[in-house]
């Protein structure tokens, strides 16, 4: 028996080492590759003298673990992850422009998963077997078995290119005086300018969509069965003897335990989002956190990486937490056994 | 069942056969089966099925360049004027080729550490391999791919590497757990009362009996590793130009919309069929054998 903090912050403790371990692993992976960085990036007509200055800021000249726990304590103690190569900025400030953008687009993908999934696996389950249900079910077969980016193309084709009511691509800069969470249309929302608002949702609908919709599908199939699985439950035809009236029974006994696996299910659909979402910005030219970790990647640039995967596993980790608190918020089961 | 029932003469022929009917009363797994084939002969045999087979590689022909699909090219040329369904053809058989060698590289190791770990639960033995598991499951697995695959050169081999790099982790844990299962059947503790070693008992006892989810889920893996595959060699960590892959084809295709649409829909829309036909089949599968578990 453990108390429910406790619980979160054993995950929390835990989630920090493996988060520790992995970027230890693969910063030294980084680093011992052959190949050097510093020459990549600045390019062959540098002077040595000027390469080896920059080796020795970076601290590149040390042995691996002593590079490693520089970084880590700038990171733990100044918020500093280093300096990136690729963009020759300081990662953080790098993280601070390009990653609000992202969890924007994110977020509103969440959002129109959880929603639309729900949605179209309960009117699968509740018209089961019908003409409807054969039809989504198809719909998601298909949806499942899309990669984004080809959702991507044919939405770009239809209401980019042809009807043209959605922009091509790109997010407009946030005017500086409106800057106070770096998410384009919530900055623009709080500070009353809908026009921003609307304007960064214009933006946002076929990326995130795009993003979406091979996820809505997958959730639409686990929720389906889940609800079937419950509808032939006794408790469920029990309420329905009783005379408890349909919209309690959908309402309240069979969507409550259905949202489980919903839930459960959800933090592969994260993961999927935040490793889709650099297709997808790439394709749109989003200026978010995926396209530029991306770059980073490509240029081989070791804080750069470093730092990219950190965060990544960060969001996952606190995603999988939430969900994790939502499953036993849902599930008396999990809740007496956390004792929470 | 009752014990009292004539076995049959050869058990595992009619428990095939048994199988076979099960799935093949399915039209759907039936179709993705076929469709896998197809697809499987169409990439073994591209040098010869191909119209064009020399547009696989360096060939230029900028009179034919960004042609419609016409009956001389079924799904119209790139800007180089290649041949698109050629160039698809090979880029078919380097989907597949990579999707087998993820899971030929990840799979045995997944498989083995997931026994190792569930044979010995509760040993120092399964803590550490379980908590290493947990790194590479600690980031999203394109990502981690990614990182992985631009560490070396770019080319089909590494790209497969970065991805089985994230993907061996969830053949250990599903092995684990059918382990953790199939280890307290009486035959397992017969084996043991019987003075069996370990590694008899791990690979000829339970790994036996764990091979049917095993390999329905590489069936189902395999779509979304062709997936992952094909989004690595969009952005580049995969074959190499002029050598072709159906990612590269749809993002290098994607600056030609909307007047050259053939060049990225196409190769689009086969990554779509390959997919459809390993999840059709791994669906059938996962139907016949979990019925084969009750």
């Amino acid at each position: 028996m453990q108390s429910m903090p406790v619980f979160i912050v054993k995950r929390l403790f835990y989630g920090v080492i493996v988060l520790l371990a992995l970027s230890f692993v693969i910063f030294s992976f980084i680093r011992l590759i052959p190949g050097d960085p510093v020459r990549m990036s600045l390019g062959p007509t540098v002077p040595e003298d000027v390469v080896e200055r920059m080796r020795s800021d970076l601290h590149f000249d040390r042995p691996i673990p002593v590079q490693y726990f520089h970084w880590l304590s700038g990171v733990i103690l100044r918020g500093d992850f280093g300096q990136s190569l690729f963009t020759r900025r300081s990662v953080g400030r790098d993280i601070a422009e390009f990653l609000p953008r992202s969890l924007e687009l994110a977020l509103w993908s969440a959002i129109l998963i959880l929603i639309f999934g729900v949605l179209v696996g309960t009117i699968s389950a509740l018209f089961r077997n019908s003409w409807l249900d054969n039809a989504l079910r198809l719909l998601s077969y298909l949806g499942v078995v899309t990669p984004p980016y080809a959702f991507a193309i044919l939405f770009l084709l239809m209401f980019a290119f042809y009807w043209r009511v959605f922009p091509l691509g790109g997010m407009p800069d946030l005017p500086p005086e409106l800057y106070t969470t770096g998410m384009v249309g919530f900055d623009g929302l709080i500070h009353g300018r809908f026009d921003i608002f609307l304007d960064s949702l214009r933006h946002l609908a076929l990326p995130a969509i795009s993003l979406s919709l091979g996820s809505i599908a997958y959730q639409a199939r686990i929720h389906r069965s889940a609800m079937i699985d419950n509808i032939t439950k006794d408790y469920i035809a029990f309420a329905d003897v009783v005379g408890v009236s349909r919209r309690t029974v959908i309402g309240k006994h069979l969507m409550k335990p259905s949202f489980i696996p919903t839930l459960t299910i959800f933090g592969l659909q994260v993961a999927a989002l935040l490793g889709n979402a650099f297709l997808i910005e790439v394709m749109f030219r989003y200026p978010g956190f995926s396209r530029y970790s991306l770059n980073v990647i490509m240029a081989k640039d070791p804080y750069g990486i470093v730092s990219v995967t950190m965060v990544f596993g960060v969001i996952f980790a606190f995603a999988n937490i939430l969900i994790d608190l939502g499953v036993a918020w849902l599930d008396p089961r999990v809740r007496l056994r956390t004792g929470g | 069942m009752t014990s009292s029932k004539i076995r049959p003469a050869r058990p595992r022929e009619e428990r095939m056969k048994r199988q076979w009917h099960k799935f093949s009363s399915n039209p759907l797994s039936l179709l993705g089966l076929l469709v896998v084939l197809g697809l499987a002969f169409i990439a073994i045999f591209a040098g010869n099925l191909a119209p064009y087979p020399d547009h696989a590689g360096l060939y230029l022909d900028f009179k034919s360049a960004n042609q419609a699909p016409s009956w001389r090219h079924l799904a119209g040329t790139d800007e180089y004027g290649r041949d698109i369904l050629s160039r698809m053809f090979y880029g078919l058989r380097v989907s597949l080729a990579i999707g087998l060698l993820v899971l030929g590289l990840g799979v045995p190791i997944g498989v083995l550490l997931g026994l190792i770990a569930g044979y010995y639960r509760n040993t120092w033995m399964d803590t550490a391999i379980m908590r290493f598991t947990d790194l590479f499951m600690a980031i999203p697995p394109l990502i981690l791919a990614l990182v992985v695959a631009a560490m070396f050169t770019p080319g089909y081999f590494f790209a497969a590497v970065g991805i089985a790099t994230a993907w061996w982790p969830w053949y250990t844990r599903l092995t684990y757990s059918l382990v953790t299962s199939l280890s307290t059947e009486l035959y397992v503790r017969y084996a043991e009362l019987g003075g069996a070693k370990a590694r008899y008992i791990i690979l000829k006892e339970i790994l036996p009996n764990a091979i049917s989810p095993i390999f329905t889920k590489m069936s189902l893996d395999m779509g979304m590793i062709i997936i992952i595959a094909s989004s690595m060699s969009f952005v580049g960590l995969g074959v190499q130009p002029p050598a072709p892959s159906l990612g590269s084809m749809v993002s290098n295709g994607i600056k030609y919309l909307p007047e050259f649409w053939w060049i990225p829909v196409f190769p689009a829309l086969l990554v779509v069929l390959i997919v459809l036909g390993f999840n059709l089949l791994g669906d059938g599968l996962r139907d016949v054998f979990a019925i084969e578990e009750l």
